[in-house]
């Protein structure tokens, strides 16, 4: 391996001029110009692309892994000049201003599709720029517990990190991560395209019934993100299995599942109601007991965490972004947030709206915690479950305002989304070894621009195409929000169900003493068809761990190998929601 | 022990479960029965694990053993890193990375319960600054910035070392 160096620096001052001086050493670049604006330019396209995309094809993809590679061709392969640590700042402002699609196309666009809701969309947008900063700032005292200390996973972030090492890892393992990258692109957009089925049901042939789902999705990215998961994704597993193996037809057994009358596929209708109205709940609940538990049991780390923030506070090169930048954003941004709250809804006065605005930035921090820890210890985030329990909570505690609701809910969902990036962020930024103050920074200072781009594109396709059913553009995860909004209105709201799964999540995370809860409740939350890939990506890990050079091998051939899948399926959903951008 | 507390919790997850599951209205007495076995598991987990920590020492020799073996390395590394070449400084750090910081890095988190939530952010809050400050070097390295390698290195070395200290002070 042959490097270009730098010279070193001089030991000591020179006692009369040189005659002929040494060049200058240039420090080394981190947070420069260059990768702020890539990063930025990168994060809005993806923005604006993905928002539309999302409102066609139902989901988004991460923007981290595409601007880490457009940023070795650029700052590098262009410019001459890109650093590792430069490239992850420029990763991480990709996806600061590019996470946030996902939060705006799941509520914003459902209010377009109810009648008689009065909203106001620039409110919508100012409590969106608010929620992500407050996604920014609530989670960043939370680092040194989770990537510190419990080290968890996150496995995305190991992906990137694997593409930012690349230019100085051994050939063998670049190797692996081009060609599993590859594999995964090929099948990604194979299956996106429906050229491959995107699952295979074994169920079937097996004799499975429909409420008992054996069905395998073809994500090499849900294998890769378990292998990279290890033994802490195995519990993903056993809560799938527990869920849709032994409890539905448990419950099928002894009658406990409605059947309405006149239905034809029985099988089917069973299916829908165990995990729509059954399982999903007491999973949500779950998360929240078993993310509560985790927090009081965290306690004295959070706490050391603070002292720590306190303490960097007075030293100018500390780890961390000084506190005081927490405190002044976290009550400019909860300002913003009330204004919007009070002016896009003025009818239900100023009480209700500092309520409101109180309630949403609890919800923001507790739900930030919980879809970091899940990010971190399975790579998925339960962001729409979330989402829904605050638009539930508005819709109480504002008097049943629809609008209101859903803006805090675009908040939140904006907020958590910014909260589980930094996180991933921070965990690729410890592997290169960037300063977490620095990514820090980057990413408050760009994290108002993402859900601009995305309100403004929102309401620019209303405006000329329209969406929603009937339409080229379904948008079916808002038509899925405006169907719980309505359920919600009509009384249906499973109370006693979260209820019961937050006392399980509790129990389960107090007796072990770790995120067992929050697992648990992640396994029952996602469909069967990840979990099942996924299960076999984390046992395959730990069976390899278990050989005698099973160590070895994962470090030089698994992890690139399962980082590749990721970055190529989420090449492949990219490069597909272009597609499908240029067709509409 | 330690088997038959996770066929508890197991046990207890399910019966709360169906239990909360059922459609109208929750069976409550069920969730309760799946509760106190689930609090009975948690007992038998808590229980086991303290004597499992009784008779790690082992385990516990091992880490230190192996946080040792990194300090003394990243000696080594500083002594010579000014005259060897920046690709020599990143191979080594890399078997590092994989080798013996890749165990304590692994044995990290067991330490939880054996130290107290405050006293292992204080140890392995310094181990991983330091273990954060070696990826630097490596980075700094295969950028060809020699200062900031050597920098980086240098501090890197000097927060494991305290994290070594610290934990040699509570054996």
């Amino acid at each position: 391996m042959s490097v270009n160096e730098a010279p070193a620096r001089a030991e000591a001052p020179p006692a009369r001029p040189a005659v002929d001086p040494a060049p200058p050493v240039p420090p080394y670049r981190e947070i420069t110009v260059a990768a702020m604006v890539l990063g930025i330019v990168v994060g809005t396209v993806l923005t604006a692309s993905m928002t539309y995309a999302g409102l066609v094809i139902g989901f988004v993809v991460p923007a981290s892994a595409i601007a880490a590679i457009l940023g070795w061709g650029l700052l590098r392969g262009v410019l001459r000049r890109g650093s590792v640590v430069e490239n992850n700042i420029n990763q991480t402002v990709a996806s600061a201003v590019n996470n946030t699609a996902a939060g705006v196309i799941f509520t914003f666009p459902a209010l377009f599709l109810m009648d008689g809701v009065s909203f106001s969309p620039w409110a919508i947008g100012l409590a969106s720029v608010a929620g992500a900063f407050l996604g920014t700032l609530f989670i960043i005292p939370l680092r040194k517990q989770m990537v510190d200390l419990e080290r968890l996973r996150f496995p995305s972030g190991i992906a990137v990190a694997e593409i930012l090492r690349s230019p100085g890892a051994s050939s063998a393992k670049s190797m692996y991560l081009i060609g599993a990258s590859v594999v995964a692109f090929v099948v990604g957009m194979a299956t996106n395209a429906g050229l491959v089925p995107a699952e295979v049901d074994l169920g079937k042939p097996l004799g499975f019934p429909a409420y008992m789902p054996n069905v395998w999705a073809i994500s090499l990215l849900s294998v890769g993100a378990g292998f990279l998961s290890g033994r802490a994704g195995l519990t993903v597993l056993a809560g799938g299995l527990l869920a849709n193996w032994v409890l539905a037809p448990l419950v099928v057994q002894l009658g406990w599942v409605p059947i309405p009358e006149g239905a034809e596929d029985v099988e089917s209708v069973l299916a829908g109601t165990i995990f729509l109205e059954m399982i999903r709940p007491l999973g949500i609940g779950l998360l929240i007991g078993g993310a509560v538990a985790g927090v009081a049991l965290a306690a004295p780390m959070i706490r050391a965490a603070f002292a720590a923030l306190e303490t960097g506070a007075a030293r100018k090169d500390g780890d961390e972004l000084p506190i005081g930048w927490m405190y002044g954003g976290t009550l400019g941004a909860l300002a913003l947030l009330f204004a919007a709250t009070y002016l896009g809804a003025p009818e239900i006065g100023f009480l209700r709206a500092t309520v409101t605005a109180v309630i949403g930035t609890v919800w923001m921090w507790l739900a930030g915690v919980i879809v970091a820890q899940c990010t971190g210890m399975t790579d998925w985030s339960p962001v729409s479950g979330l989402a829904l329990l605050a638009v539930t909570v508005v819709l109480v505690v504002s008097g049943g305002s629809v609008g209101l609701a859903v803006m805090i809910g675009a908040a939140v969902c904006v907020a958590i989304s910014q909260g589980a990036d930094m996180m991933t962020d921070l965990k690729t930024g410890h592997l290169v070894g960037s300063l977490p103050r620095r990514q820090q920074g980057a990413q408050l200072v760009v994290s108002w621009i993402g859900p601009i781009v995305s309100v403004l594109t929102v309401y620019l396709i209303w405006e000329t195409m329209g969406f929603g059913p009937g339409t080229n553009i379904p948008a079916t995860q808002a038509v899925a929000l405006q169907q719980m909004i309505e359920a919600i209105q009509g009384g249906n709201v499973p109370t006693t169900k979260y209820a019961v799964g937050a006392l399980v999540g509790a129990l389960l995370t107090f007796a072990t003493g770790g995120g067992l809860g929050v697992l648990v409740g992640l396994s029952m939350y996602l469909p069967v068809n990840y979990v099942l890939p996924y299960g076999l990506g984390c046992a395959l890990a730990i069976w390899v761990a278990g050989r005698p050079t099973g160590k070895q091998w994962i470090a030089n051939v698994g992890i690139p190998v399962a980082a590749g899948f990721l970055v190529g399926d989420s090449l492949a959903g990219v490069i597909f929601s272009f597609v499908e951008l240029l067709k509409g | 022990m330690r088997l038959r507390a996770n066929v508890l919790l197991s046990l207890g997850t399910i019966l709360a479960t169906l239990g909360g599951a059922r459609l109208p209205e929750v069976e409550w007495r069920l969730v309760a029965i799946g509760c106190l076995v689930l609090v009975a598991g948690g007992w038998m987990y808590r229980a086991a694990g303290r004597r499992e920590r009784e008779n790690a020492s082992g385990a516990d020799l091992d880490l230190l053993a192996s946080l040792r073996r990194v300090v003394e390395e990243l000696d080594a590394l500083n002594e010579q890193a000014p005259s060897i070449d920046l690709a020599a400084i990143a191979e080594r750090l890399e078997a590092l990375d994989t080798g013996a910081m890749g165990q304590v890095g692994e044995a990290i988190p067991r330490q939880i319960a054996v130290l107290g939530g405050a006293r292992f952010a204080e140890i392995f809050g310094a181990y991983s600054a330091g273990e954060r400050l070696v990826h630097r070097a490596w980075s700094a390295a295969i950028d060809g910035h020699r200062p900031e390698a050597l920098h980086a290195l240098a501090e890197g070395s000097q927060r494991i070392r305290e994290s070594l200290t610290l934990l040699e002070g509570t054996r």
